[in-house]
């Protein structure tokens, strides 16, 4: 009979393990599951504490059904990652109202097992993992714990025994994440998630962008080869949108066009870009891109770059842009019929107001020169909380509200372009970004999520106009806390306005970047490069299978001198190492001697054998009896016994 | 050359001559022999197990006559009682008071005879008497002569009508030893021989109490090398691991070993205690202490002993 205390233990430390490793879980799973699962939690401790039985098989059964039903419905699935997890948190914590005897811990740990394993496909991020291993080792303790029962003098222990365990499992899993060959490709991919994207939409209805802007969330990191290049020019070239409903900017879908050539001009930058998963199929570059991975992305007519597959884990490449540089210099009629569509019958105040203000202005360019001043003379505020805008949303921005964000003026502007006659369109996108000093590269968040216009004009091609810039310049060179009024909420308005607090930040974000460099990031092409740097000319998987069991055997003999080291004969004095050469001498002749054969006892088998050793050994055993159990031992008898050693060559 | 041999000793000489006395009743067990002497020599009490007739009084006899000690035989049977063993106090009517009549306990050497013959009631008397060295009656202690050496026989167990001693109380004998049959030229010169008993009578003298018990102060004496502790510790540590045996050696029993042992030694002129002497004397000492841990497993006493030496490398 186990002692009660010692149940409740074993309870608390499955329980404690489970809900670690379900804890990262509970920002996606519904909050009904959490709720549930920590009450059963809370019930199971109770009903430990105050004896009470478990229930019956009846309504346990019908528990777990009703649970499955609830996830069913809850998530139309029962397949799946999100609908997987939430399946597998519920039922670990139902399986806590069967739990009596070491079997149903041992089946609890392994759910929490793959519970923190799930967590890895949910993301890969430090914090995930950092996560992880204590979850990890909280359950194997638990594991442990329940294995060893009544050792109430030392209930640390098994966290000891297993942090050991961990710790010498460490240097195997880095072998193992080293050089465990990796299969190019989605084979290894994480399951996508059924869930909303982060970060840049196809799509850009008022006010999108401005939710985008409270997330403080890394989109991506640049690291440039050369200078950094100015707050004004760094425009990461996101969703061109050229289709106008109205209300709603959206890209052009399935339709292919001539892609206008490009004249690049002046100095190129040259950076690499990691970027986060963004479940899309976006790769964001400085205007205008000129190199980049071709068989990653492919560009089109509207300079987007664009992959074949969403991006489902951190990705890096390669680019090259030229700040400066003159496009679509020829448009030709189709492409400038496309960016001069406008819904007929929507934003007429707007028309009207194109109409008389191009009437008005001798060409092109004033025009556009004349709609930025009405934007920056004329009482239209930049904010983060506009009001709500109507069905014509343009009229309503310019006419009503005129209080909004870049994707309003971005909007606004490109249709009273349109509507003067001037092809243009929406391009969203990424504007600056935070320079780390203490990683060297520039971090780009969400935050940075911006929309500006492009208007085509006949010589110069597509021209960036940012009227965002017009009203609010200082969104554009020192980013948008400067172009907030104080009291709106920004993302890291605090953190900023602490030197130390930020300067930890861009330390930690330093951490995350290598972090992804490193860890998330590591392909077959990592594993090449260092089968390159040992030396391999034409590396393959092969290699990979020599060097990773030469890996593991090189661990597992370390771990082996170590126990030899830790279970070696101790005190072996100078007496008992002669005499066992003495022995291992007989022993190569055939007469070897058992542990416990007593000295004396050898010597007459010795003798037996080999008459002729008879004096040599009797010697040898009566200077060795002497040396280690008379009570005085004659000086120089262990210069005797081992000058009579080593003389010893039966 | 032996480096241990010190044959200048006079006390030793005449215990070589004891030796070889016995060795002249007590045909071809040479070894038993010594092992008795030493067990004598380590203060403590010895068991002889074995069937009737190979012996096992006759050597308890001879080593009485031969060490020069005053001898009782108390024959164990079922009916005997805890007063047979240790003497009764009887009212006196001249004096008006109780007198304690001493009983066969008083002897530097008791034979108890068949002792898993009697009840548990009366073994404990004799086992009481052994461990204190001293018997109580009447609130009033009498001590027991020094030197004072039990040799109890016993049947084997499996026999009708026996009383099995408990462990506890096997525990009190410090040596179990078993006789065996003679070989046969013993046994042949055994039946062209004198009448034992004959020549039991006409056994001289070789060594006399006094001797015993200076020889006795000598042996915790003997040295010990620490390596040879560290070889008693072993060996009672794989007696504890619980792999083979239901209960591991107990602190007595080390020291017990650890006695023994260096009587050996003495005897055989040793300076030190060797390993040898440890294991020469180990089944002697530590097989009645051992139990098998498998119900199933039929091992006797030496055979359980021997397991436990080669279980352990000597240090």
């Amino acid at each position: 009979m186990r002692e009660p205390r010692d149940g409740m233990r074993r309870l608390s430390w499955t329980i404690g393990g489970l809900v670690l490793a379900v804890a990262p879980h509970t920002v996606h799973l519904r909050p009904w599951i959490t709720l549930l699962a920590l009450t059963v939690c809370a019930w199971r401790l109770l009903a430990e504490h105050r004896g009470w039985a478990l229930p019956g098989r009846l309504l346990r059964s019908v528990v777990a059904l009703a649970a499955t039903a609830a996830i069913a419905v809850s998530y139309h699935a029962l397949t799946g990652l999100d609908a997987g997890t939430a399946l597998l948190a519920l039922m670990a914590a139902l399986k806590l109202l069967e739990t009596r005897r070491p079997r149903d811990h041992v089946v609890l740990v392994f759910i929490g097992w793959f519970l923190c394993l799930s967590t890895l496909l949910y993301g890969q991020d430090m914090v995930a993992a950092a996560w992880v291993l204590p979850a990890v080792w909280l359950l194997s303790a638990s594991l442990l714990n329940v294995a060893r029962a009544g050792t109430d003098d030392q209930p640390l222990r098994p966290f000891r025994t297993t942090g050991a365990m961990l710790l010498k499992a460490l240097p195997i899993t880095l072998i193992l994440f080293l050089f465990f060959p990796r299969i190019a490709g989605h084979f290894w991919g994480a399951p996508s998630r059924e869930q909303a994207a982060t970060g840049l939409n196809e799509e850009m209805s008022p006010g999108d962008i401005s939710e985008l802007s409270i997330s403080d969330t890394v989109a991506f990191r640049v690291r440039f080869d050369g200078a950094v290049p100015p707050p004004l020019q760094r425009y990461w070239r996101g969703p061109v949108m050229t289709e106008f409903d109205g209300f709603t900017w959206s890209r052009a879908r399935a339709q292919s066009y001539f892609m206008p050539a490009v004249e690049f001009r002046g100095n190129p930058v040259s950076y690499t870009v990691t970027l986060e998963p963004t479940r899309q199929r976006m790769l964001f570059a400085l205007d205008m891109v000129q190199e980049w991975p071709k068989e990653m992305a492919q560009q089109g007519w509207d300079y987007q770059l664009w992959t074949r597959n969403p991006i489902n884990a951190v990705i890096q490449y390669r680019a090259r842009s030229y700040p400066v540089f003159r496009a679509g210099i020829d448009l030709g009629a189709a492409l400038r019929n496309r960016n001069l569509q406008l819904p007929p019958d929507r934003n007429p105040r707007a028309r009207e107001l194109a109409a008389s203000m191009r009437r008005a202005a001798p060409d092109d360019e004033s025009y556009i020169e004349n709609v930025l001043a009405m934007f920056r003379e004329q009482e239209f505020y930049y904010t983060l909380t506009p009001p709500r805008l109507e069905r014509d949303s343009v009229d309503d921005f310019l006419f009503n509200t005129q209080r909004g964000f870049c994707g309003h003026f971005a909007s606004s502007f490109t249709m009273l372009m349109r509507a003067a006659g001037i092809p243009a369109r929406v391009v969203g996108g990424y504007q600056g970004g935070d320079w780390n000093p203490v990683g060297g590269y520039l971090i780009v968040r969400q935050s940075h999520a911006h929309a500006w216009s492009e208007v085509w004009l006949p010589r110069r091609g597509w021209t960036r106009v940012d009227p965002t810039a017009a009203v609010a310049p200082e969104r554009v060179e020192r980013g948008l806390d400067a172009a907030l009024p104080d009291d709106e909420p920004v993302p890291g308005r605090l953190l900023r306005n602490s030197d130390l607090l930020w300067q930890a930040r861009l330390v930690w974000d330093n951490v995350n970047a290598r972090w992804n460099d490193w860890i998330v990031r590591y392909s077959d092409e990592s594993q090449e490069q260092i089968l390159k740097t040992l030396g391999f000319e034409r590396p393959d998987w092969r290699h990979l299978g020599i060097l990773l069991g030469t890996g593991l055997a090189l661990w597992f003999a370390v771990l082996s001198a170590w126990l030899a080291w830790e279970f070696r004969r101790r005190p072996t004095d100078a007496a008992t190492r002669n005499y066992r050469v003495f022995t291992s001498r007989l022993a190569r002749r055939g007469i070897e001697r058992a542990p416990h054969e007593a000295p004396r006892d050898y010597l007459a088998r010795v003798r037996g054998f080999r008459p002729d050793l008879e004096r040599q050994a009797a010697a040898i055993t009566e200077l060795y009896l002497r040396l280690r159990y008379a009570p005085a031992p004659e000086a120089g008898d262990l210069d005797l016994l081992r000058s009579l050693v080593k003389r010893f060559r039966p | 050359m032996n480096a241990f041999r010190d044959s200048t000793d006079p006390q030793r000489e005449s215990l070589s001559a004891a030796i070889a006395q016995l060795n002249q009743v007590v045909l071809g067990k040479d070894r038993e022999i010594r092992l008795s002497v030493a067990c004598l020599l380590a203060r403590g009490h010895l068991l002889i197990e074995d069937i009737p007739g190979v012996g096992k009084t006759t050597l308890a006899h001879a080593l009485a006559r031969v060490l020069g000690l005053t001898y009782q035989r108390v024959q164990f049977t079922s009916d005997l009682l805890p007063a047979d063993v240790i003497g009764v106090s009887v009212y006196d009517r001249g004096s008006g008071s109780f007198q304690f009549h001493r009983g066969p306990v008083f002897a530097q050497l008791v034979l108890a005879d068949e002792v898993n013959r009697a009840t548990p009631k009366a073994q404990s008397a004799l086992l009481e008497a052994m461990e204190e060295r001293q018997v109580t009656v009447d609130g009033v202690s009498h001590p027991l002569p020094d030197p004072f050496f039990v040799v109890a026989t016993q049947n084997p167990s499996y026999q009708v009508g026996t009383f099995p001693l408990p462990e506890s109380q096997l525990d009190r004998f410090l040596m179990r030893i078993e006789l065996g049959y003679p070989a046969a030229t013993h046994e042949r010169a055994l039946m062209r021989g004198r009448d034992r008993r004959d020549l039991l009578a006409t056994l001289p003298a070789v060594l006399d109490p006094e001797m015993i018990l200076a020889l006795q102060q000598r042996i915790p004496e003997l040295h010990a090398s620490d390596a040879l502790l560290d070889y008693v510790q072993a060996v009672v540590r794989a007696s504890r691991d619980g792999s083979q045996f239901l209960a591991g050696l107990s602190t007595r029993a080390a020291i017990s070993l650890l006695r023994a042992a260096q009587a050996w030694a003495f005897l055989h002129g040793n300076a030190g205690v060797l390993p040898e002497d440890l294991q020469s004397v180990l089944p002697a000492v530590v097989g009645h202490r051992l139990r098998p841990r498998d119900a199933a497993d039929r091992r006797g006493p030496v055979e359980m002993a021997r397991a436990l030496v080669e279980a352990v490398p000597i240090p």
